[in-house]
C-alpha cells in the first residue's frame, strides 16, 4: 500500500497536472489537426519531454497520447479525414451526423466514447498487468527470445495484405537495428567507418522519419486544391452539439461490449486499435435494433468505435509493463520514452521497483478526468485548428521534424537520417509496405538478438546443448500457447479473408 | 496456353525480384564489407556479428522465394493491389500527385543537406517554408510573407526560449 502510496504522489504534484493538462490539450489540438496523427504527435514530443523530470515528460506524454486520439476523431467526424488510422471506423456514421448538421453531437459521443474505453481498458492494466508479470517472472532469455521472435512475426504478418510485405518491412526494420557497434564483441557493423553510426541509428531519427515525415509527403501526393484547406460548419440547435443522457445510456451496452473487444485486442500484440475499431463497429452493427441507421449517422456507430480504439490504447500498456513488448507503435514510442528516461518495465519492475508504474497507473486515470474536461471545452473551440491551412501544416511539420530531431544529439546528421527515412517511407507506403512492423523490428531487434546470444552463450554450459530449452516448463508451455494462438489467428484470417492493415498507411 | 498473369500479379513479381536482387547484394556485398567478424566468436561463444544480418538476409530470401512460388502456382490469398491504400487514383492526377510528393521531397532534402548547414537552421527555415508553399500553391502574397517567419518564430520560441535547444547557426553565420 505505501509504495502504491509513493507512486501515486510521483504524479499527483502540481508539475504532473499540469504536464498532464498540457499534454491532453497539446494532443487534442495536434489530433485535431489533419496531418497530426496521435502517434506522430507523440514522436514530437519526445525530444521535448527528456528536458523534464520522468514525472513529469512521462505523464506529459500520456495525456499528450490520449488527447489525439479523442483529437482524431474531430477531423474523421468533421472532415472526413481520420487523423489516425483508428479513427477510420468513426468515419462512417460521424461523418454523416456532420453532414446533418450534428457534428458537436458526434464529436461529444466520440468524446465520452474515448474517456470511456480509455477508463475501461486502464482499470483492467491495472488488475491484469501485475498477475501477468508474475507470470513472466518464471522467464528467462529462451523464453523471451521466443516471445519476442513471435510477436515479430506476428506483427509483420498481421500488419499488411499480402503478409508478406508486413514480414519484408519488418525484416528491414530489423536490418537498421544492426546498424552501429555489436554488443558483445563491439565490432562495427554496416557503418563503414561513418563514427556517426558507431552509436547506431537514433529511434527518434526512426520514429519521426517513418511516422510524421513519410506521412507529410503521402499527403502532399494529392491535388493543389487538396492542399488548400477546407471550410467547416456548425449548427447553431444546442440539441446538434450535446449528447443527452437518453442518448448516452442507449449506447452504454455498445460502449461496455466495444470497451471489451477493444481491451482483449489490445491486450494481444499486433492487432491493434484499427482492427479493434472496426470488429466493435461490426458487433455494434450486429446486435442493434436498428442495423439499417449504421452507415446513415447512428450515435452507436461514433460510440463503438471510439471506445475500441481508446480502450487498445490502455490494454496496449499490459504487454508493455509485462514483458516489456509494446503492441503497436504508440506503445513503441512510449516504450522508446521511457528507456531514455531511465524507466525499467518488464516482469523484473513489478517485483525489484514497481513504484514507477504505480505512478504510471495514477498518470493513466487522471488523465482520462483531464481529456474530458478540456475535451469538452475543445470541442467548441475545434474550428479554429480546421482554418490552418493544409500546405502550410504539412511545410511546418517538415520544420518542426528536423528541429526535434536535432535536439535529441545535437547532430545535422540526424537531421538528415529524418528526411531519408521519411522518403523511404513514403516509398513503402506507395508500394503497399507498412511501415509500422519496421519501427516495430527496430525496436524489437536489441533484445532478441541479446536474448538469443544469451541463451547460445548458456547452452554451451548445458550437456545437451541448446536442446536444454526443452528442460524448462515455462518455455514449452510458452511455445505451446503461442502456436495455437497464432494457428487460430491464421486460420481466422483464410477464413475471413483480408484484415484492416496496422500500418499508418 | 495458359492465360495471361493478373497484371496485379506481374506488378508483385516484378517487386519481389527487385527485392530478391537487393537481398543479394546486402548479403553478399554489403554485408562482407561492413562487418568483419573477430576471430574465436562462433556460435558457442555467443554468435558471429554477422550473424544477424546473414539471419535477416536468409529470411528475406526465404519469404521472396515463398511468395513467389505461391505466385507462381496461383496459390496467393486475398491478393489486394498495393498503392498508398487510398483507393484507386485517377490516372489523370496520378502524375501531378506524384510530382506534389516529389517536390516536398526534393525540398526536405535541400533543407536537410544545403539550407541548413550553410544558412542555419532558422533562416533556412524561413526559406524552406517561403518556397515549399509557393510550390505546394499558395498564391497569395500576404500569406507567402506573414506565414513562414510566424512558424519559424514559433519554434524559435519552442527550442530556444523555450528548451533552451540551440538549433545549427550554419557556416555562414557560425561565430
Amino acid at each position: 500500500m505505501d509504495l502504491i502510496l509513493e507512486g501515486l504522489s510521483l504524479t499527483f504534484t502540481l508539475e504532473s497536472l499540469l504536464a498532464i493538462c498540457i499534454g491532453v490539450a497539446a494532443g487534442q489540438i495536434l489530433g485535431a489537426i489533419p496531418g497530426l496523427t496521435a502517434s506522430m504527435a507523440v514522436a514530437l514530443l519526445i525530444p521535448y519531454s527528456f528536458y523534464f523530470s520522468p514525472w513529469v515528460g512521462i505523464p506529459m506524454l500520456m495525456g499528450m497520447f490520449k488527447g489525439s486520439l479523442f483529437g482524431s476523431s474531430i477531423t474523421a467526424i468533421l472532415i472526413r479525414t481520420p487523423g489516425t488510422p483508428a479513427a477510420s471506423a468513426t468515419v462512417l456514421d460521424g461523418y454523416p451526423l456532420a453532414q446533418q448538421g450534428k457534428g458537436g453531437k458526434a464529436i461529444r459521443m466520440a468524446l465520452y466514447a474515448s474517456v470511456f474505453g480509455d477508463s475501461f481498458s486502464d482499470i483492467c492494466l491495472i488488475f491484469f498487468a501485475s498477475l501477468l508479470a508474475m507470470v513472466a517472472l518464471s522467464f528467462g532469455p529462451a523464453e523471451y527470445t521466443v516471445l519476442i521472435a513471435v510477436a515479430l512475426g506476428s506483427l509483420g504478418m498481421l500488419s499488411s495484405r499480402p503478409a508478406w510485405k508486413g514480414l519484408i518491412a519488418m525484416l528491414l526494420g530489423v536490418a537498421i537495428g544492426i546498424i552501429g557497434l555489436d554488443p558483445i564483441s563491439a565490432t562495427p557493423r554496416l557503418t563503414f567507418g561513418n563514427p556517426e553510426l558507431e552509436e547506431g541509428i537514433g529511434l527518434i531519427p526512426m520514429l519521426i522519419g517513418f511516422l510524421a515525415v513519410s506521412e507529410v509527403f503521402r499527403q502532399m501526393a494529392g491535388s493543389i486544391a487538396d492542399l488548400s484547406g477546407r471550410a467547416i460548419r456548425y449548427s447553431t440547435v444546442r440539441e446538434d452539439n450535446r449528447v443527452s443522457w437518453p442518448e448516452f445510456r442507449s449506447c452504454l451496452p455498445v460502449l461496455l461490449r466495444s470497451s471489451a473487444i477493444g481491451t482483449v485486442i489490445g491486450a494481444m500484440p499486433g492487432l491493434g486499435s484499427t482492427v479493434a475499431a472496426f470488429i466493435a463497429y461490426g458487433e455494434a452493427r450486429r446486435t442493434s435494433r436498428h442495423p439499417e441507421r449504421f452507415g446513415k449517422g447512428a450515435l452507436e456507430g461514433v460510440a463503438a468505435p471510439e471506445a475500441a480504439n481508446n480502450a487498445v490504447s490502455g490494454a496496449n500498456l499490459i504487454p508493455l509493463l509485462a514483458f516489456g513488448i509494446p503492441g503497436d507503435i504508440a506503445a513503441a514510442l512510449i516504450l522508446g520514452a521511457f528507456m531514455i528516461q531511465g524507466i525499467n518495465v518488464g516482469p523484473l519492475a513489478f517485483s525489484e521497483n514497481p513504484v514507477p508504474l504505480y505512478a504510471i497507473y495514477g498518470a493513466l486515470l487522471i488523465a482520462n478526468l483531464v481529456n474530458l474536461v478540456i475535451g469538452l471545452g475543445m470541442t467548441h473551440i475545434a474550428r479554429v485548428a480546421f482554418s490552418v491551412p493544409r500546405r502550410l501544416l504539412l511545410a511546418s511539420v517538415l520544420v518542426i521534424a528536423s528541429a526535434g530531431s536535432y535536439a535529441l544529439r545535437g547532430s545535422l546528421f540526424d537531421v538528415q537520417l529524418v528526411m531519408l527515412f521519411g522518403i523511404l517511407g513514403y516509398v513503402m507506403i506507395r508500394f503497399g509496405f507498412p511501415t509500422v512492423p519496421l519501427l516495430i523490428g527496430f525496436i524489437l531487434m536489441p533484445l532478441l538478438e541479446e536474448n538469443l546470444r544469451t541463451v547460445l552463450l548458456l547452452s554451451s554450459t548445458y550437456d545437451e546443448g541448446i536442446l536444454f530449452v526443452f528442460s524448462r516448463p515455462a518455455f514449452l508451455s510458452l511455445s505451446g500457447l503461442l502456436a495455437l494462438v497464432l494457428s487460430v489467428v491464421v486460420w481466422r484470417r483464410r477464413r475471413r479473408g483480408p484484415t484492416q492493415p496496422l500500418s499508418d498507411s | 496456353m495458359s492465360a495471361a498473369p493478373d497484371p496485379n500479379m506481374r506488378r508483385e513479381m516484378i517487386e519481389i525480384g527487385v527485392l530478391f536482387v537487393a537481398n543479394l547484394v546486402f548479403l553478399f556485398v554489403v554485408v562482407p564489407l561492413g562487418i568483419e567478424d573477430p576471430a574465436r566468436f562462433g556460435f558457442g561463444e555467443g554468435l558471429p556479428p554477422s550473424f544477424s544480418a546473414d539471419l535477416v538476409g536468409a529470411l528475406v530470401a526465404v519469404i521472396l522465394g515463398g511468395r513467389f512460388i505461391q505466385l507462381l502456382t496461383g496459390r496467393v490469398d486475398g491478393y489486394r493491389a498495393t498503392g498508398s491504400g487510398a483507393g484507386p487514383a485517377e490516372p489523370v492526377e496520378e502524375g501531378q500527385r506524384l510530382q506534389l510528393s516529389l517536390i516536398g521531397m526534393a525540398a526536405a532534402v535541400l533543407f536537410a543537406v544545403i539550407l541548413v548547414p550553410v544558412l542555419g537552421f532558422y533562416l533556412g527555415a524561413w526559406f524552406f517554408l517561403f518556397s515549399l508553399l509557393g510550390l505546394l500553391g499558395e498564391t497569395r502574397l500576404l500569406h507567402l510573407i506573414v506565414l513562414p517567419p510566424v512558424v519559424v518564430l514559433l519554434v524559435w520560441g519552442m527550442f530556444d526560449r523555450l528548451l533552451s535547444v540551440r538549433l545549427p547557426s550554419g557556416v555562414l553565420f557560425d561565430g
